[in-house]
């Protein structure tokens, strides 16, 4: 019999990779909270500052669509965590999971009822003056939306991987022609089941992005011997697989006001009868889009630098996904070089 | 430039999110037309009022056998919420008030409990009698 010569290396790997389904899962979400406020399933986390350093709290407004938990992975997987280290204190609107009982929950209800109380608590809570609010996904489309009608004062705004201008959707530009034209609504079928759950959620979102998904084990197979990837890869994998049910009245009111009739950038979307121009946006603005962006793409976010009257906003363009990988616990530098000078340093 | 390590788990991950790309792109493609989600939209709009029916005779059975539904269970989860916001805006009329009146706040150590439960009384006692948190049956409207 011929032995066949193995690369030590490769079977390490491999085994290393065939190993990983055995080993423990790595603790997720170890950051320090307090719940600050409670509202039917959602909860307003506060994640104090290491030493704060800075007067004007963020609050991190996240999807409806997935769990929060992606920015507190884990230790060294945690954007919560990094903002903390350089002394912001920290809120998120955690949104909860909805069920058949808040089918009728609208973006209205979102904005008004949830991130605008929510703004409220945080200030109260906090004893500052002003906020400044961190939207990421359709959580950056609601935090626009919200501080196109806000009272509170927000000092700034910042819109990660947003969605604003519908007009050109990514992929099955057949299918939202068809809904434009009249032809398709699924408005009977959610008024029945007053939820769209959360694995019709998922393939929804797999279909949009990637129907087969193996590109990930792949990755993971390639990097199985790097410890602290394995560690992120899985925490990831666990977020990437969470997703959350949408209420009826939500998928409802995106289809229509934005997907179909593409409101907010045209600046007639009503929220609650109240105009939501997104010219009477003037805080500080800074987005952040994604070059590889296959859910969110670029054209899909920049044209809200148009349409604000902020004289101070910054559009940043990373080379990344739709979401950031975070190894180190270290802030990214495009927050580094612009949160600081306009959060009211505590030194100053 | 940066040499990249190659290796066989390198060229699989290249080549397999190449396929991927490409499959995926075909199966998108391929759905991507007006009559299926046409179909589905029509589909749907035919199976909706059928539930829609089932649903509404579970209730009617509800009534005769005496058991709760998701509506029921869905009816009070409406009525906590409505509870939760009756106790926030009682929650913010609260700090509103300690905010205008520091001398009342717990947390003020400068004035004693009773002083404090007198002043409280006496502030609430103005707040109410003002009429502007009252409605039209003259009960307190939170």
């Amino acid at each position: 019999m011929v032995k066949r010569k193995t690369d030590p290396k490769k079977s390490s790997k491999l085994q290393s990779f065939l190993d990983i389904k055995n080993q423990e899962m790595p603790e997720m979400m170890m950051t320090p909270r307090i719940a600050v406020w409670k509202k039917n399933k959602a909860t307003l986390w506060h994640y104090p500052a290491k030493k704060k350093r800075y007067n004007i709290p963020i609050l991190i407004i996240y999807s409806i669509i997935n769990r929060p938990y992606i920015f507190d992975l884990g230790p060294g997987n945690s954007l919560i965590g990094a903002f903390g280290k350089e002394g912001y204190d920290i809120y998120l609107l955690d949104f909860g999971i909805p069920g058949y009982e808040d089918g009728n929950i609208s973006i209205d209800e979102y904005i008004l009822d949830y991130i605008q109380k929510g703004v409220q608590r945080v200030l109260r809570h906090s004893g500052a003056k002003e906020i400044s609010l961190l939207g990421s996904c359709i959580g950056g489309t609601l935090a626009a939306i919200y501080a196109a009608i806000a009272e509170e004062p927000i000092r700034n705004l910042i819109l990660t991987v947003a969605p604003i201008d519908f007009e050109q959707v990514p992929q099955f530009d057949q299918w939202s022609e068809a809904m434009r034209e009249g032809k398709v609504s699924f408005d009977e079928i959610l008024d029945v089941f007053q939820i769209v759950p959360a694995n019709a959620v998922k393939s929804g979102l797999r279909l949009m992005t990637s129907p087969v998904y193996i590109s990930p084990l792949l990755s993971l197979l390639y990097r199985a011997d790097d410890e602290e990837y394995v560690k992120w890869w899985r925490r990831f994998n666990a977020w990437t697989n969470d997703y959350i049910p949408l209420t009826s009245g939500a998928v409802k009111q995106m289809t229509h006001d934005l997907i179909i009739d593409n409101k907010l950038i045209k600046g007639t979307l009503k929220i609650r009868g109240k105009k939501a121009k997104l010219n009477r946006i003037k805080a500080n603005l800074l987005v952040i889009a994604s070059q590889n962006d296959r859910l969110v793409p670029n054209a899909m976010i920049s044209p809200i630098m148009g349409a604000v009257s902020s004289p101070d906003k910054t559009l940043h363009l990373l080379e990344s996904g739709h979401a950031q990988m975070l190894y180190d616990d270290t802030l990214p530098a495009y927050y580094k070089e612009w949160l600081p000078e306009r959060s009211g340093s505590i030194s100053q | 430039m940066m040499a990249i390590k190659r290796d066989v788990f390198y060229e699989l991950k290249k080549h397999g999110t190449n396929a991927e790309r490409k499959i995926n792109k075909k199966i998108q493609d391929s759905l991507n037309k007006k009559e299926i989600i046409e179909l589905a939209s029509l589909y749907s709009n035919q199976i909706a009022p059928q539930i829609k029916r089932n649903q509404d005779n579970i209730e009617m059975l509800s009534v005769a056998l005496n058991f709760p539904t998701k509506r029921d269970i869905a009816n009070i989860a409406k009525m906590t919420v409505q509870l939760e916001e009756k106790l926030d805006k009682l929650d913010e009329t609260l700090a509103t008030l300690f905010q205008k009146n520091p001398q009342i706040n717990m947390a003020n150590p400068t004035t004693s409990p009773s002083e404090r439960r007198k002043r409280l009384i006496k502030i609430l006692q103005t707040y109410l009698s003002s009429g502007n948190n009252a409605n039209e049956t003259g009960k307190f409207k939170w």
